[in-house]
């Protein structure tokens, strides 16, 4: 980083925490903290919804991802359109129809307060994990990257976004998503034509399609499963090697893409108030409306852009050369007495490796025919794109450390420091500065829309509803700020232990999924079941996370399918309970 | 806000119908051009 790159870099968060800052003036009641007036235009609040889900993970865990495992996240994309379809079609009339502050309050209506209660201390309890996580494990990598303290960065992003949020509500979270989903856009369009204009002189674009085809990269599109037994194993059996996977095994297939994906964005977007929220700041339902399905165009793309960066990454280092090491921490560790001699010998077998790989490389993208019409030189190149990969997760796991496999594993994981790694040695000037600002940034923003919805919840949901009825605007308002400061210290301070390796955006995935399904598991029971009175409510969202939670340490399923499992078990529970209700329809409560 | 156990049917889609159509058949198309793209290249790791 040059002196023009920290310019630009600081110059870009300033002007961020400015615009954020000067919304003070929107935010003198309850409506104007929490929803901008109902003033956001259309495209703003729609940028918003792709801004909030994108964080700086997308940047930094995306892209990694994709040069350690291909393209094959994408597919957790697929459902999302359709899932804004019935978001657009049911949820946005029912949210309209009402002047709600919180999505919850709805659930109050229909069936009382204490699932409204529940449903929202579900949402301030996961969201807030999931905060810490969305703060703390970008701030990490950025410090190790830079070599600052780890506290020093991780207030500059919790801090910074903690006080523009605090000051300027939701406008100030929505109007800042703006700035740093076309800084992202901006920056990962320039990051991949320098890619290409790299690696285009060494091969043609359909040669270095072909390679990295070759290497397993381009698995954007699975349609038939690795197993199509669809008796799920159980943990055990799968954690000692018994037994074959079963097809809820897969991660990421177009099915699993397509229903689980449905299932974890109708959710998301329709009960996760950190996102549901921006249905209501636009002016009108039809704006509600372009706003969720402008993600519905741009989502798949956006990402598969993103995927694309990290497979040109890889090719990247497969045509000058990799470091074996890209965590800060391995590359120190690497330097003791310790480790030197077998890292040492590990670069050496390292370096052997690739000149292998490279060589194969050439030689498949020579070929006049594609690499199937020379099985045997694609077999040596496969063999040696397998072998680079070995050596490297060999050496990493030198410096493993912890008390448990999963520690060890999160120790030895590198893969959220791939991309910070290439863009610092290989960025231009000021560009740097800026893509190093749209991570920062991308932390702040998306950290900010989930800072006013959790005060949101907690204001309405919780201090109006239960503590003190009947305040002022002004003394709500207050409240709402102050809360917004609490959950931003709470959070950083937290994210301080959310420091695990594995890829970040996976982690945020699955921690939702663990509640998501329920959630929305109650809002379909609300709308579908008309005989659901009030216990079904509460008491199928309870069954719902329980279900999910049983699933998960019985059975072997991917984290996608969890919130079918969650859904289907809330709308099981809350239909069998409505059978046996017979309590009196809840009195008239909500404020 | 009256509490109620009857939920609300969605009010007539009328010309958002359409568009919803449109926003599928656009997806579709590019998961298809996706699909199509990728599989042209991908091959399957450890190949004979």
């Amino acid at each position: 980083m040059t002196t023009i790159d920290w310019i630009v870099c600081f110059g870009f968060i300033g002007y961020m925490v400015w615009d954020g800052l000067k919304r003070v003036g929107e935010t003198k009641s309850l409506a104007g903290y929490y929803t901008g007036n109902r003033r956001i235009p259309w495209w703003a609040a729609g940028l918003s919804v792709m801004g909030t889900q994108a964080s700086a993970i997308t940047i930094i865990g995306t892209s990694s991802q994709a040069h350690e495992q291909g393209m094959g996240f994408v597919q957790t994309y697929f459902g999302l359109p359709f899932a804004m379809i019935v978001l657009s079609i049911f949820m946005v009339p029912l949210y309209r129809s009402r002047a709600l502050l919180t999505a919850y309050e709805y659930l109050e209506g229909r069936f009382g307060p204490e699932t409204r209660a529940l449903a929202s201390l579900v949402f301030l309890s996961s969201r807030c994990m999931q905060l810490a996580i969305a703060l703390g494990a970008p701030a990490v990598a950025l410090s190790a990257i830079f070599g600052m303290p780890t506290t020093a960065s991780l207030f500059l992003i919790g801090g910074l976004a903690t006080l523009y949020t605090m000051v300027g509500g939701v406008a100030a979270a929505i109007w800042t998503d703006v700035k740093q989903m076309t800084v992202i856009i901006f920056g990962m369009l320039a990051v991949l034509v320098i890619l290409l204009w790299d690696l285009l002189p060494h091969f043609s674009l359909s040669k270095l399609l072909e390679v990295a085809g070759a290497a397993g990269k381009l698995n954007a599109v699975a349609v038939v499963p690795d197993s199509t037994d669809f008796l799920p194993r159980s943990a055990v059996a799968a954690a000692a090697g018994i037994g074959l996977p079963s097809f809820w095994e897969q991660k990421y297939n177009l099915w699993s893409g397509l229903f689980g994906g449905f299932f974890l964005h109708l959710a998301y977007f329709g009960c996760d108030f950190s996102q549901a929220q921006r249905i209501l700041t636009s002016k009108n339902k039809h704006d509600s409306r372009f706003a969720l399905l402008l993600s519905a165009f741009v989502k798949v793309p956006m990402q598969t852009l993103i995927l694309s960066v990290g497979v040109l990454i890889w090719l990247f280092y497969a045509v000058h050369g990799s470091p074996m090491l890209f965590k800060p921490e391995h590359l120190d560790a690497a330097k003791t007495p310790q480790y030197a001699a077998q890292v040492a010998a590990a670069q050496q077998q390292y370096d052997a490796a690739q000149a292998r790989r490279r060589e194969r490389m050439q030689a498949l993208a020579a070929l006049p025919g594609g690499p199937t019409s020379d099985p045997a030189l694609l077999h040596d190149y496969q063999a040696a794109v397998a072998e680079v990969a070995g050596i490297r997760k060999q050496a990493r796991e030198l410096f493993a450390v912890g008390a448990t496999a999963e520690e060890r594993k999160s120790s030895a994981d590198d893969t959220n420091f791939v991309f910070v790694r290439y863009i610092l040695d290989n960025l231009p000037h000021a560009l740097l500065g800026l893509v190093i600002a749209a991570i920062f940034a991308a932390a702040m923003a998306s950290s900010s829309a989930e800072l006013n919805a959790l005060s949101a919840a907690a204001v309405n949901d919780g201090y109006k509803r239960w503590i003190a009825r009947g305040k002022s605007e002004a003394h709500y308002v207050l409240v709402g700020r102050l809360a917004t400061l609490a959950f931003g210290m709470f959070a950083s301070s937290v994210g301080m232990f959310m420091l695990g390796g594995g890829s970040l955006i996976e982690n945020i995935n699955i921690m939702g999924s663990f509640f998501y399904g329920s959630l929305l598991g109650v809002f379909a029971l609300a709308m579908l079941v008309r005989r659901a009175r009030r216990w079904a409510g509460a008491i199928g969202l309870v069954a719902g996370m329980a279900t999910v939670a049983v699933v998960h340490n019985t059975l072997k399923i991917e984290f996608l399918w969890y919130n079918v499992v969650g859904c289907l078990a809330v709308l099981v529970v809350g239909i069998l309970v409505s059978c046996f209700e017979r309590a009196p329809r809840p009195s008239a409560t909500a404020s | 806000m009256t509490p109620s156990d009857a939920p609300e049917p969605p009010p007539p889609l009328g010309s958002w119908c359409r568009f919803y159509w449109l926003v599928a058949l656009v997806h579709i198309a590019v998961v298809t051009v996706l699909f199509l793209v990728t599989r042209l290249f991908q091959l399957p790791m450890g190949h004979p």
